[in-house]
């Protein structure tokens, strides 16, 4: 993968290899954080009679801010600004190359390095081994929950690890394709030579690493302080206000790391809007951009706007917590440091804005990775170009305007529930464009079944259940029964992991080759697909069923009139994790041994595909200039491919 | 290339082709229609039986019971068009070996698209107008010969007293069938939910803001209370029986209880456990959890 760049530079000094990097990363984070921690335990802790109630929240959150500027430091995310702000200069191409890793060899995948395929790659790495441990939470709660009582561990461990289950899971699939795909293959796609703004682009990866290590610091936290009250999270992903204000000292490490981690979204989604709005090259026109850069357009849109809404929840818990505010504390007599007189809505509100568009910050790009997939492994055009795009950004602008449909039975605003019933049910009708465009597209093709179409179509499959269930969730009167149950969890895990994973897993397969230039084994993806699938649906099935038992969600322990289900739900969710662990195996045995892959295995047209493997670290030797759309498949019409320097772009090869 | 490659690979469908194989879709959509709808009506009425649906005890259970039939009956057809026109697709023309050839150059007709969205307008209208019509009656209010309960949810308990009878109470719920009852829900800590599944009734418990809810219960019975807000660490063990009794037994019931402990002082504390006065009341074999 590394061979273009090993050529530019065949030696290397320890010092070059080790300075700066991820290693000198960690060590000054430690630094740092020990600083942090000391000088809190030194200057701030003298003068309370004792370390007051929030002493160790203070030093922990000083602690981490200075770990975060030691990695910044350790990594060289200073280094070129300091250079060109002393030099009072603009750094020349050979220096914004330099930076981009050119000539480094490997070492540029661990350190501060702009290029966007590097920093694709870095996403790629981290999102897995994110899904990876948020399945491992997965698999520790349906243990848990294969029978009836508390069988594996406390009920304080077990909302810990449901805790972090979902906020992981969350954390990786807001990511996973605007990280990955959108890093390494939209600015390939629109002819553009690296993202509008790329030390931000950099910046925003550097900004997730210490994010997932700190939250993955949560179970150990607290661990000294007796059983009940310090260790783990009670609150779940959700973090409403009073209880996260409550629960022990992970809530802390809880709110910085996934504010670092908002933040770090934040900054990506404005770089793909920006890069999408200003780097298209001549001839891309809006409406020739495949439908995977809809997708992800589509997508930061919503990760812009609404995670900062998010981050200013977890702004304001911090506060509640470290600095004794009380914006949700709710508490009407007050405490012994005064707080008191919030209000325990807020939170939920500032939660929903973000939380709802967040699951459309997740799909949006599914749709339009399914739609690209459909039609490029079908050899036609889309069914409907401008219909898709329709689809996507209808979804877009309703997504904002349906997150009261969360408080249905909160108590908040009942008189707006009439509204946000209608906007939650119009919203089902841009999806259903989509739907139409994708069955369109697949009906009459030359159907190639790869494993990514295979994933495709299963995302249709899939997501239509989750979108059927939503629909009794949309209708006040039925959700009043169905809130706050399993039915919830089944309906978005099938949006989530039957929809979205499943086109994540679509998109790894797709683009792998032309990100590591190797082809993903397709026997090992057949027998993910299959075990994937089966499992996921029936197990998913089954906790559908338990939700319209009465089962509530969340429980680490349930009434033995929940058995049935919930076993079988265990026994297929253990399928579907072992399908996911031949895919985590085959990513890692097709990176090293897998065949090696052709500038353009699948024949598709769109411009990543017709830039050689390994992409240079310019992308093109020349811009490219566009003539036609990326759909150009069908006869008689697409006789001839219309973007330049595609050879042969017609199903070649 | 890692797909196998057969030396051959299936023609173009002809337009002649194309136009019976949207004929066989279509019959094989209606087909799995048909069949899923059977299946399911056939089987709907002995859901509640099988303890799939919750005894349907209260007085808006039977109608949202209907509400849930209903859209299931509305969705079926269309999850039966996703999955037959995708496989039929995938089944027909598809292959394991790469197209040598290209398929039609199919574009969507406005009136098409015309039809489709028209279609989902009048799904939705229908879906929402529905919708609609029960929403007056869960936030309808009994106004005669009402039983008003209020109900504290704290970690990890609900306490129920009864202001018409001198708020006497306890953490046990008792309710008089047929007898129209409205709850004053709140919380002394952080949020719960409190959920009667029996009674398809469900309301957040929210500390400093008192909800409302109200339910006719109509079958004699013990039922669950079942807490539905992750609310800490028992959150699980939050549940309490609701006993539906004739007036007479009510009266002598709470003609027992004692008074109501005044709701504790709206508090957020760091929980501990060790020292906490609050039982928890281990409802199953889980003996060990609790502490208090």
């Amino acid at each position: 993968m590394s061979a273009a760049h090993a050529a530019d530079t065949p030696t290397y000094n320890a010092r070059q290899l080790l300075v700066p990097s991820y290693l000198t990363g960690a060590i000054l984070g430690i630094v740092g954080f020990l600083i942090g921690h000391w000088y809190v335990a030194q200057y701030i802790g003298v003068g309370h009679d004792e370390a007051g109630p929030n002493f160790t929240e203070q030093a922990l959150v000083i602690g981490y801010i200075l770990a975060l500027v030691g990695w910044l430091i350790g990594i060289g995310a200073f280094k070129y600004p300091i250079t060109w702000l002393l030099a009072r200069r603009e750094p020349d191409h050979e220096e914004d190359l330099r930076l981009a890793g050119a000539g480094q060899g490997w070492v540029r995948y661990f350190r501060f390095t702009t290029d966007h395929k590097v920093v694709g790659i870095q996403y790629l790495v981290l999102v897995l081994i994110m899904l990876g441990l948020g399945g491992l939470g997965a698999f520790l709660i349906r243990s848990e929950l294969a029978r009836p009582g508390a069988l594996l561990y406390p009920p304080n461990t077990y909302n810990t690890i449901v805790t972090m289950h979902g906020m992981l899971m969350i954390l990786a699939t807001i990511t996973f394709f605007i990280g990955p795909f959108g890093n390494f293959v939209v600015p390939i796609m629109i002819g553009a030579r690296d993202m509008a703004f790329p030390r931000l682009n950099a910046l925003s990866f550097a900004l997730l690493v210490p994010a997932v290590v700190i939250f993955l610091s949560i179970p150990w936290l607290g661990l000294g302080q007796s059983a009940g009250t310090g260790g783990g999270l009670q609150t779940g992903w959700t973090f409403y206000g009073p209880i996260a204000d409550q629960t022990g000292i992970g809530a802390t490490a809880f709110a910085f790391s996934v504010l670092l981690a908002g933040t770090s979204s934040i900054l990506g989604g404005i770089n793909v809007i920006v890069t999408i709005v200003t780097m298209r090259t001549r001839g891309m026109r809006w409406t020739r951009l495949p439908m995977t850069v809809w997708g992800i357009f589509g997508s930061a849109l919503l990760v812009a706007i609404g995670t900062s809404s998010f981050t200013a929840d977890l702004f304001l818990i911090l506060l509640d917590r470290v600095w004794n505010t009380s914006f949700f504390y709710v508490a009407t007599g007050g405490n012994s440091v005064g707080q008191g007189g919030g209000n325990a809505w807020l939170s939920q509100n500032l939660f929903w804005f973000f939380g709802h568009p967040e699951v459309y910050v997740i799909v949006l790009p599914a749709f339009g990775i399914v739609m690209d997939l459909i039609a490029i492994f079908s050899r036609k055009p889309l069914f409907g170009y401008k219909t898709g795009v329709i689809g996507i950004m209808g979804v877009v602008v309703l997504s904002f305007l349906v997150w009261q449909h969360h408080e249905f039975v909160s108590g908040w605003a009942p008189e707006l529930r009439f509204w946000y019933m209608a906007t939650t049910e119009l919203i089902s009708i841009p999806t259903g464009l989509v739907f139409l465009v994708a069955l369109g597209t697949i009906w009459r093709g030359r159907v190639w079944l790869t494993v990514p179409m295979a994933f495709a179509i299963a995302f249709l499959w899939n997501f239509v259940v989750g979108g059927l269930t939503g629909v009794f969730l949309s209708d006040v009167p039925a959700d009043v029964q169905l809130h706050g149950g399993m039915f919830v969890v089944s309906h978005f895990h099938f949006t989530i992991v039957g929809g979205s994973l499943m086109g994540f897993f679509a998109a790894v397969y797709f683009w792998f080759p032309k990100m590591t230039g190797r082809m993903m084994d397709a026997r090992l993806g057949w027998i993910h697909f299959w075990l994937a699938n089966i499992g996921f649906n029936i197990a998913f099935l089954a906790i559908m069923v338990a939700g319209l038992q009465g089962m509530p969600r969340r429980v680490a322990d349930y009434d033995p009139v929940f058995a049935t289900p919930n076993l079988i739900a265990s026994i297929f969710a253990y399928v579907l994790i072992a399908g996911v662990a031949v895919f985590f195996f085959n990513v890692v045995y097709s990176w090293v041994a897998g065949e090696k892959a052709a500038a353009n295995p699948w024949g598709a047209l769109s411009l990543e595909w017709q830039v050689p493997t390994p992409v240079p670290l310019e992308n093109f030797e020349q811009i490219p200039v566009v003539t036609t759309g990326p759909y150009d498949y069908g006869e008689p019409a697409a006789a001839t491919p219309g973007i330049e320097h595609a050879a042969g772009g017609e199903v070649a090869g | 290339m890692s797909d196998a490659q057969p030396p051959t690979t299936p023609p173009a469908p002809t337009v002649a082709e194309a136009r019976g194989s949207i004929r066989r879709a279509v019959l094989y959509w209606a087909i799995l229609t048909v069949v899923l709808e059977l299946a399911f009506i056939l089987l709907a009425p002995y859901l509640t039986a099988w303890q799939i649906l919750p005894p349907a005890a209260g007085d808006r259970s039977d109608e949202i019971n209907t509400v849930m039939w209903l859209f299931s009956v509305l969705s079926l057809p269309v999850f039966a068009m996703v999955v037959v026109f995708a496989l039929y697709s995938a089944s027909a023309w598809g292959s394991r070996a790469r197209p040598r050839a290209q398929g039609p150059a199919m574009l969507v007709s406005s009136r098409f698209i015309g039809w489709w969205l028209a279609i989902s307008v009048v799904l939705v209208v229908f879906l929402y107008v529905y919708g609609l019509a029960f929403l007056a009656q869960v936030d309808a209010r009994p106004t005669s010969n009402v039983l008003r309960v209020s109900v504290n949810g704290e970690q990890w308990l609900w306490n129920y007293s009864y202001p018409q009878y001198g708020d006497v109470g306890g953490s046990e719920l008792w309710l008089v069938v047929n007898r129209p009852t409205t709850f004053t829900i709140t919380s002394s800590d952080v949020q719960h939910s409190f959920w009667i599944p029996a009674f398809d009734i469900k309301q957040d418990a929210v500390p400093g803001e008192p909800t409302s809810i109200s339910v006719t219960p109509k079958q004699l019975g013990d039922y669950q209370v079942r807490c539905a807000e992750l609310c800490g660490i028992y959150h699980s063990y939050m549940e309490t029986p609701v006993h539906v009794v004739t007036q007479d037994v009510f009266d002598a019931q709470v003609a027992n209880l004692p008074p109501a402990a005044p709701p504790a002082a709206s508090s957020l504390v760091p929980i501990q456990l060790a020292t906490s006065a609050q039982a928890v009341v281990p409802r199953r074999d889980t003996a060990g959890l609790a502490e208090g």
